[in-house]
């Protein structure tokens, strides 16, 4: 499949911001079952480009000259191929697996989580997963504007409402209750009809030495449709952009994104 | 039971001893107490305070400082140096070990598990390379003497940010000011230039290219109960002392903010935890951090002491395992002893804790600072009852250990003078060499009977002398 | 040095300054309550004394009533008044301590003392029962902190960032003591402007407030007049609190901290500096002294943004 990607970040301050570090993980990284044929990031200053702990493409930005607003623009496009029953090709990666059944703040689990992951049948091949998956997209249905990216797996439980970010987060938390090593993945997808869609969420799950992709939201696996960028921990690991900045006092985000899919020329 | 008396033997005064108790004898309780007090007078001055728990409300304590050295014979020293040094290497190599290439690991000498879920690994040195392979450039270990056999046992390793070597300093200073004719009396190895060696190994870390390296010290700042230290040390090597605002990263390299303009930073000798060290990468909400300083520690740009994730060699957890190192990574066996230790996470050793809580110290993994623990032979029945509970409730959370009769030394005390439980924490430093000034903190435990030296709970510190 | 330790020595220095500089005007306006005269001129005196530091909506939001205890209690002992005495001495002394490794000992004492006796006298109720003696007490541990600063310092950038933050200061508080009373002269109808600018006692008492009338009838030994006291106290340079030496005070100090990117603030001060030794009175009181010295203030307070902006910390936020 091939994707075609636009992603536009603006934020705007009202004072002049003196000093800015962006960190940014916009940019898909090639593997043989995800091609990048074309991606540019623009940015208004040097971009340094680096890999982070997960291997994800890194870039910074500073900014040391006053400024009022950053834009950013990503275009780009990538070719994608079907995966085997969701199985990446790629191994564990930088990271030994094991560190990733560790829970964190957003995907630590309370009583009524760690409830809900052992009502679970056992996570020990891919039917079970996507059952699971299927599970937490029943039990948090998907409602935008009820959570944000503070809110922990546990929040998104209880409240039984959230976003893909919500359902990867309780997946995690699920995977990491019953012991079996999980990352959340950052990345596109063609939205279809549901255009705030186009940023996405889902989780890799360790299965058989190797990693098994699954979109949570959906039930089921993360392939063709999507457009891999970046994996972690979780949400914070992996987010699209973090960065600090001394001034500028309040700010505003603007964020759009649109993604087009077309089945490859054979 | 026995206790180890570090002056007597069988009220026979040791060898190292008998010149300093010649000298006690002829000195009047009057020109002690004033002593004492001079002391006190000056270390105020000073400002040697230190800050209980966060306690912000401007009220400073002194450590109480004990007149009576603890003395240490050549050849003891030699065997101590001998160990720290072993001890020191193999922990480095262990954890170049752990953010390379797995060995120890793959040989089935340590689960995996307990190192890569450890809340002290960090994925982010993975694959790293540092200068010289060296993560602990600084590593302060907790060294006791057990009654039983007199031997050494290694209580502790301290790899993240030790303290405590400013009062090993001030506290020498202080003798010799008070008590010059006890220098001449006795040839005690100097330490004074600790600050010296110090510099030394921060500078020889530095990356490739640092022809003339920038180090600079960073402090989580004034509220900081060890700000003291911090501002000492700084000022004693002569480097810059700041916090996070005043470093700002570009172009992955970090620089310092001066009146003069940026001015780049080689190495930081960091005081502020791993969490706290960048806010794009760990804790957000730290404002004790430089923001890009993670990226530009990875490219090598800035080199870090003591490095990021040392924590994770120095956990509870993995301490029974320091002996196996000296044995995996140099062939050798452990010339200081680790503290016999139960891992309750194992069912065999969790049954064994239980059936002696009444005579074992069971601490929390990852506790520190003698909070959370249990002293089984200190404690009444009901506070036992309630310990076994939590260790229930969490085993894998707890460590226990026999309780060691830690040696006891002289020490000046309301009706005089009376034994009291002391330890030891040298402090080890690695760069191109391995360095340390001779002795290290002594700290004591002034209550009557109790173990505990942790100078917020009420301990105080000894001048330490090995003798040359 | 670091950026923030300069900051810190800066604004340790400026909040000196200022306290000293409010117990003066208090001081001043203190006596001009005592004078027998209306109780409009006297509320006239209380909205100026809040005027001149730009405090009088945080003086209403805290107080119904204008009285004289309401206006001295917010000025020189209200922890929410950023510039209170009690804050700025406060204020010094937090910043001193954050440096306290760079000050000699003496000097961190001096600092330390004033604000915790400070804190005594106003426990012992010294600002109902003797606020005149209160005043002279502030302004004599600004005299002693000085006074301990230069005996006691090495003449190094510490010094000089120190003494640039207290002339700066200086200036601004002095053509602000000086605005009260030609605010008042601009809002007042035009006789009793008139009998207000040959007011004797409305003179001494501002001359007396900048520890100048001893100085003015050595310079000028004649009766006080108003072009008279403006010539003294803005462009006289001998005049160590008069509006020009004040700003030789920041440019000599700005040389001594000259950098590769200084320029431009130096520039700044040196204009506003030629300005004031070039300056001719006539076009001062055909302008309107209120004017000038509203402009004047404008002028320093950009040359403290610049100051930050080449030395100091960029504002956080």
């Amino acid at each position: 499949m091939q994707l075609a990607i636009r992603h536009d970040t603006v934020y705007r301050y009202e004072a002049p911001v003196h000093y800015s570090i962006q960190q940014l993980r916009l940019s898909p990284l090639t593997t043989p079952t995800q091609i990048v044929t074309q991606w540019h990031v623009e940015a208004p200053g040097k971009l340094d480009a680096g890999r982070d702990a997960y291997g994800n493409a890194l870039m910074t930005l500073v900014l040391t000259r006053p400024h009022t607003e950053i834009r950013l623009r990503v275009r780009g496009e990538v070719e994608t191929v079907a995966l085997p029953d969701g199985r990446l090709s790629e191994g564990e990666g930088p990271v030994p697996m094991h560190h990733f059944t560790s829970p964190t703040r957003l995907t630590e689990a309370d009583e009524a989580l760690t409830e809900f992951a052992h009502s679970l049948p056992p996570l020990d091949d891919s039917t079970a997963i996507l059952h699971a998956a299927a599970r937490i997209a029943e039990r948090v249905r998907y409602e935008s504007g009820v959570t944000d990216v503070t809110h922990t797996a546990a929040d998104a439980l209880a409240l039984g409402r959230g976003v893909c970010q919500d359902h990867a987060h309780v997946m995690l938390a699920v995977c990491r209750a019953r012991g079996v090593p999980a990352r959340y993945v950052s990345g596109y997808i063609d939205p279809g009809d549901v255009p705030e869609m186009a940023s996405h969420a889902w989780v890799d799950v360790w299965l058989d030495n190797g990693w098994v992709t699954v979109d949570v939201t959906h039930a089921c696996f993360a392939s063709e449709k999507y457009c891999r960028i970046a994996v972690g921990r979780d949400y914070d690991a992996a987010a699209p952009v973090r960065g600090r900045r001394v001034g500028g006092a309040g700010e505003t985000l603007d964020v759009s994104v649109h993604v087009s899919a077309q089945q490859s020329q054979q | 039971m026995q206790v180890h008396d570090e002056m007597r033997d069988e009220g026979a005064v040791r060898p190292h001893y008998e010149r300093f108790q010649h000298w006690l004898e002829r000195q009047t309780g009057e020109t002690m107490a004033r002593k004492r007090a001079e002391a006190d007078l000056l270390f105020r001055r000073v400002g040697i305070t230190f800050a209980v728990n966060g306690d912000l409300s401007g009220t400073e304590r002194l450590i109480p400082f004990d007149l009576i050295p603890r003395i240490i014979p050549a050849d003891e020293w030699a065997l101590l140096e001998r160990g720290l040094r072993q001890r020191v290497q193999a922990l480095n190599l262990f954890l170049h070990d752990v953010y390379h290439d797995r060995n120890i690991v793959r040989a089935g000498v340590i689960p995996p598990e307990q190192v890569y879920t450890n809340a002290q690994y960090r994925p982010e040195m993975q694959g790293i390379d540092l200068p010289l392979g060296v993560y602990a450039h600084i590593a302060g270990i907790d060294i006791v003497r057990d009654g039983r056999d007199g031997a050494f046992y290694v209580l502790e390793d301290n790899l993240r940010v030790p303290s405590g070597v400013s009062y090993m300093l001030e506290n020498r200073k202080m003798m010799m000011r008070l008590f010059p004719e006890l220098f001449v009396q006795h040839k005690v190895a100097p330490v004074a230039h600790y600050p010296d060696l110090l510099l030394d190994t921060l500078r020889s870390v530095a990356p490739d290219g640092a022809d003339d390296p920038t180090v600079v010290l960073l402090t989580p700042g004034m509220y900081n109960s060890a700000y003291f230290e911090h501002t000492f040390l700084a000022q004693q090597m002569g480097v810059e002392l700041v916090e996070g605002k005043d470093l700002f990263v570009e172009d992955n390299y970090v620089f310092m903010r001066t009146t003069q303009g940026p001015r780049r930073v080689d190495v930081i000798y960091r005081r502020v935890d791993d969490d706290f060290l960048d806010p794009l990468a760990f804790r957000a909400d730290s404002a004790l951090g430089v923001p890009g300083l993670l990226t530009a520690y990875r490219a090598g740009r800035v080199v870090l002491a003591n490095a990021m994730g040392t924590g994770v060699a120095d956990d509870k957890s993995i301490y029974p395992y320091v002996p196996d190192m000296i044995n995996f990574y140099l062939g050798e066996k452990p010339i200081l002893k680790n503290v016999p230790t139960w891992q309750c996470r194992r069912p065999d050793d969790l049954a064994w804790t239980l059936e002696h809580l009444p005579d074992l110290v069971v601490k929390e993994v990852h506790g520190a600072g003698g909070y959370g623990m249990l002293v089984g032979p200190a404690s009444t029945r009901e506070e036992i009852e309630a310990f076994r509970a939590r260790l229930l409730a969490r085993p894998g959370n707890y460590i226990a250990q026999p309780t060691l009769s830690l040696s006891a030394c002289p020490t000046f005390v309301e009706a005089g003078i009376a034994p009291r439980h002391i330890d030891l924490r040298p402090f080890v430093l690695s760069g191109k060499t391995i360095q340390m000034a001779a002795g290290g903190l002594t700290r004591v435990a002034l209550k009557e009977g109790s173990l505990v030296v942790n100078s917020s709970q009420g301990g105080g510190t000894k001048d330490t002398w090995v003798l040359e | 040095m670091l950026s923030r330790t300069a900051d810190h020595l800066f604004w340790m220095a400026r909040y000196m300054e200022r306290a000293e500089n409010t117990a003066r005007m208090l001081d001043i306006n203190l006596k001009a309550l005592l004078l027998p005269g209306s109780a409009n001129a006297e509320a006239r005196t209380h909205r100026a004394m809040l005027r001149i530091s730009e405090l009088e909506p945080a003086f209403d939001a805290r107080h119904e009533e204008t009285t004289s205890a309401n206006v001295l209690k917010f000025l020189v002992a209200d922890p929410t008044n950023p510039s209170s005495i009690y804050s700025c001495l406060q204020a010094a002394r937090e910043n001193a301590r954050a440096v306290r490794g760079t000050l000699t000992t003496e000097w961190w004492e001096t600092v330390n003392d004033t604000w915790l006796q400070f804190v005594e006298h106003l426990r012992g109720g010294e600002l109902e029962a003797h606020p005149d003696a209160l005043f002279e007490w502030v302004k004599f541990r600004s005299h002693l902190s000085r006074g301990v600063r230069l005996g006691t310092a090495l003449q190094d950038d510490a010094l000089f960032f120190t003494q640039l933050g207290t002339f700066l200061e200086r200036a601004d508080n002095t053509a602000r003591i000086l605005d009260v009373r030609f605010v008042e002269v601009e809002n007042a109808d035009s006789r009793s402007a008139a009998r207000q600018l040959e007011d004797f006692y409305y003179w001494t008492s501002i001359l007396s407030s900048v520890s100048a009338l001893e100085i003015y009838r050595k310079v000028y030994r004649d009766v006080v007049t108003p072009a008279r006291v403006v010539e003294l106290l803005i462009l006289n340079q001998q005049m160590p609190r008069s509006l020009l030496a004040s700003l030789d005070g920041v440019c000599t100090n700005l040389a001594m901290l000259r950098t590769g990117t200084s320029r431009e603030v130096e520039r700044t001060a040196g204009k506003l500096r030629a300005e004031l030794l070039y300056a001719d009175l006539r076009q001062i009181f055909s302008m309107g002294v209120h004017t000038f010295l509203t402009q004047f203030l404008a002028r320093v307070y950009e040359l403290g943004n610049q100051v930050a902006r080449t030395y100091l910390m960029l504002p956080v936020g």
